[in-house]
């Protein structure tokens, strides 16, 4: 083991491919510093790190083994691409599965009156202020109220609504601004209050 | 109501992006000392690299375990 610790990355490379079991170790070890402190930095969660870590070494494995690397750059770069990649993809996994935990606080987040379910009147104002509402978004112009149905009816998101509508993300946004300073401007002309408890 | 909640992935995306430059141009050698608790994973992983053997069938890559 102290013979390949002095041996470089591509040589320890090598080896392993070469059936030396010890050269991985050596690498893992060299480099898990650097990956790891990368994983963690973007995911912000020690578990989830870990398992990304995992997962992006057992790729490099089988890489390795399947005579997938090319020695065309540096070792760590080509470990650190996997674990980016495999960030992605858990990012583009949990797109739709956004999940909220109540593990890190004290007090029972959902144990509140907020949450119970609303009285008969709660549920005539809220109905009655959401039919408020829609008809004044259907005084919008047409491409402000395209944004105000897809993020606020359809739940898009800003890049999703720019994507289709073809139009940038700023644009969205600015558009959002306008319609919402519109629907202000509506709701003043008509001495309405739509307020929520 | 299809979706009552989304991420912003590009955010998310660039931002991981701007990490990995940011790590990638820092010395492999400065993080020689760092201590990290992974113990238990890189564990893992290097008993993976003993026991996965590699083969391919009809052209397509496939491994198995032999524990």
């Amino acid at each position: 083991m102290e013979k390949q610790t002095m041996l470089s990355d591509e040589q320890l490379v090598k080896s392993f491919i070469g059936g030396d079991c010890e050269s991985i170790d050596v690498l893992i070890d060299r480099h898990k510093a650097k990956v790891f402190s990368y994983i963690l930095m973007c995911v912000k969660q020690q578990e989830l790190a870990e398992d990304i870590f995992q997962e992006a070494f057992i790729k490099v494995i089988k890489s390795l083994k399947r005579g997938r690397y090319l020695d065309s750059g540096k070792f760590s770069s080509w470990v650190m691409r996997i674990a980016h990649n495999l960030i992605i993809d858990h990012y583009r996994k949990q797109k739709n599965h956004t999940v909220v935990s109540n593990d890190s606080y004290d007090y029972d987040l959902f144990n509140s009156t907020k949450f119970a379910e609303k009285s008969i009147e709660d549920k005539i104002v809220f109905d009655q202020v959401l039919s408020e509402v829609g008809s004044l978004v259907t005084m919008l112009p047409d491409n402000q109220r395209e944004v105000v149905e897809m993020r606020h009816y359809k739940g898009l998101s800003f890049k999703e609504i720019a994507e289709e509508t073809g139009v940038s993300i700023n644009t969205a946004l600015g558009r959002m601004r306008y319609a919402l300073m519109n629907l202000r401007r509506l709701m003043e002309e008509r001495n309405l209050s739509l307020t929520l408890t | 109501m299809e979706k009552m909640f989304t991420r912003d992935l590009l955010c998310l995306e660039q931002e991981a992006g701007k990490w990995l430059e940011f790590f990638d141009n820092i010395p492999d050698d400065n993080f020689e000392h760092c201590k990290i608790a992974v113990d238990a994973v890189t564990k893992r992983v290097k008993a993976f690299a003993r026991v996965y053997q590699s083969f391919t069938i009809e052209g397509r890559d496939s491994g198995y375990i032999i524990n």
